[in-house]
């Protein structure tokens, strides 16, 4: 059959950004943005309300387009390509459709658009999030839109899937059954996925890279596993916790009375263990949604070089 | 085609790009599923008005008045439409992965489409309303004075070349809404008067109105609308320059 995608997964790079700004008058909201989405992989776009993710989808989508630099989507730039029609599919925050629409005629246009469609998948999850084909779009509630979305994103199998917070007004259990189907069909057709989310920790495991843009700029750009080993929580005595961290880069403080809660990015030896031990301090692991709340919690600039921790 | 054919570990690494006339047919099919009920509302106003009309000349004893332009709510109404159409039907595809081009495209050939099935509908119901002799009373519902005087095979060209203007320039307004949004419509509504404004007074002022009302008349039905259609094509054409580079 065809598409990237079966069993030769991660050959290259799906996904290209090379130098991208986007201004609307004054306001920049995307300024100088370098990355790369590798074909077969799942990323993580996270950030703050007004980070740029979803500009940044648009532009990359052929939405719109870019005030300085490119990108490429499938080597071709996105705007008006007809040679990437069918073959990247984003799922909006918020799709308007036309008038009349019920949720079988949006099926149909996106089975006669994406040409690996799946309609036995798209049944299947139409059934497991309960969503009535016969009802008019525009009647439906913000969860049902969003399970509408999701299910068309699945379902489209489409080499490049773009996701812009897909679980707005989804329950939790509807949330992990997103989750599910999108681990299933990754596992079955693996495709490239970008999914812009403010639920980190719910997307956690699903997540291979993470980029993580801060007022529209990119604030780190890593694999997932080397984000999640590189913070680490201490706790303990305020004394022994500032002498632990004292020249380690620290994301963030927190006093409890007599004792301190600290985010240090660090990879710690085995000696650096033992003397933590010492003084009696806990360490934990910390999540990778803490990790991106420390980074785009604190002043850009002191925390921009976590990227350069050493591993 | 030929990338087809040529096949091979290459092409197999990549799904065969539709060639881009199927994606215009694929919008015609996709703008088709909302049109069937959106571009059906007008012949439900019409099927009112005509109700109406028949009405008033089953109940008033005016033979001599039994004409009427109630077939203008079919074209009016139809102006609403299409608006709906373009400004919904266009973000809408655009963010399914569509090519604008292919967007404009396929929607014109729908709204085409639909225009010479209208006029062929309205041609038999002129042909109905002439057989019965107005419906038995005389009346002129279909049969529009002057304009549907014309030969049989020119019926349904006056009958669709109106619809060609009303969707060319409903779709221009359309795609200056989508483009700049309600300051954009307000602008081009005022442009459009303004020229209106002009025309008018330069007509007063050189006293031309008869040579002007003898043009249209020298014209006949089919050299009018087609005027309007013209006008109507020309404004398709500014349709697509505002959403060629539009964003969505």
């Amino acid at each position: 059959m065809t598409g990237a995608a079966d069993g030769t997964a991660a050959s290259g790079p799906a996904i290209v950004a090379h130098g991208v700004g986007r201004t609307y008058g004054s306001t920049t909201v995307l300024e100088d943005v370098d990355l790369t989405f590798e074909e077969g992989r799942v990323h993580g776009l996270l950030g703050r309300n007004g980070a740029g993710k979803t500009t940044l989808l648009r532009l990359l989508t052929g939405l719109d387009r870019p005030s300085t630099g490119r990108v490429r989507v499938l080597g071709g730039d996105p705007f008006e390509n007809e040679g990437l029609a069918g073959r990247v599919c984003f799922v909006k925050e918020s799709v308007v459709y036309p008038e009349t629409f019920r949720v079988r005629h949006a099926l149909r246009a996106a089975a006669l658009v994406f040409p690996r469609w799946d309609a036995d998948r798209a049944a299947e999850l139409l059934d497991a999030f309960a969503l009535p084909t016969d009802r008019t779009v525009k009647k439906l509630s913000r969860g049902m839109t969003s399970a509408l979305g999701v299910v068309i994103g699945l379902a489209s199998r489409a080499e490049v899937t773009l996701f812009d917070e897909p679980y707005l007004g989804l329950d939790a259990t509807a949330r992990q059954l997103f989750y599910d189907a999108l681990l299933e069909e990754i596992g079955e057709l693996p495709r490239t996925v970008v999914l812009s989310t403010h639920l980190i920790d719910e997307v956690d495991h699903l997540l291979e890279r993470v980029v993580v843009l801060d007022h529209g700029r990119v604030l780190l750009d890593a694999e997932a596993d080397e984000v999640r080993g590189s913070a680490l929580e201490v706790v303990g005595a305020s004394g022994a916790v500032d002498a632990f961290v004292a020249d380690r880069r620290l994301l963030r403080r927190e006093a409890l009375g007599p004792l301190a809660r600290a985010t240090v990015a660090a990879r710690l030896t085995a000696d650096e263990r033992r003397r933590a031990e010492g003084l009696g301090l806990d360490l934990s692991p910390v999540p990778l949604q803490q990790v991106v709340v420390s980074l785009t919690g604190a002043r850009s600039a002191d925390v921009r070089t976590l990227e350069e921790v050493p591993s | 085609m030929s990338t087809t054919v040529l096949g091979g570990p290459r092409a197999a690494a990549a799904p065969v790009p539709r060639p881009a006339r199927s994606r215009v047919l694929t919008v015609v099919r996709v703008q088709a599923m909302d049109a069937v009920n959106v571009l059906l509302l007008p012949w439900l106003v019409l099927a009112s008005a005509f109700a109406v009309n028949l009405a008033i000349w089953l109940l008033v004893d005016a033979p001599d008045a039994r004409a009427t332009g109630g077939l203008a709510s079919l074209y009016g109404y139809g102006m609403a439409m299409v608006a709906v159409v373009v400004s919904r039907g266009f973000p809408y595809l655009l963010g399914l992965g569509v090519t604008r081009r292919a967007v404009v495209l396929g929607t014109g050939l729908l709204l085409l489409a639909h225009a010479a099935a209208c006029a062929l509908v309205l041609t038999a119901l002129w042909w109905a309303e002439d057989v019965t002799d107005g419906w038995g009373l005389q009346a002129r519902f279909f049969r529009v004075v002057w304009l549907t005087d014309v030969a049989a095979w020119q019926l349904p060209v006056v009958y669709l070349l109106p619809f060609v203007f009303t969707s060319g320039i409903m779709g221009l307004y359309a795609a200056v809404y989508l483009r700049w949004r309600a300051v954009g419509a307000w602008v081009l509504s005022v442009a459009i008067a303004a020229a209106l404004v002009v025309g008018v007074a330069v007509l007063a002022r050189t006293d031309g109105w008869g040579a002007f009302g003898s043009w249209v008349l020298g014209l006949g039905p089919v050299g009018s609308t087609a005027v309007l259609a013209a006008a109507g094509l020309v404004c398709g054409v500014g349709a697509w320059l505002v959403l060629r580079r539009a964003p969505a």
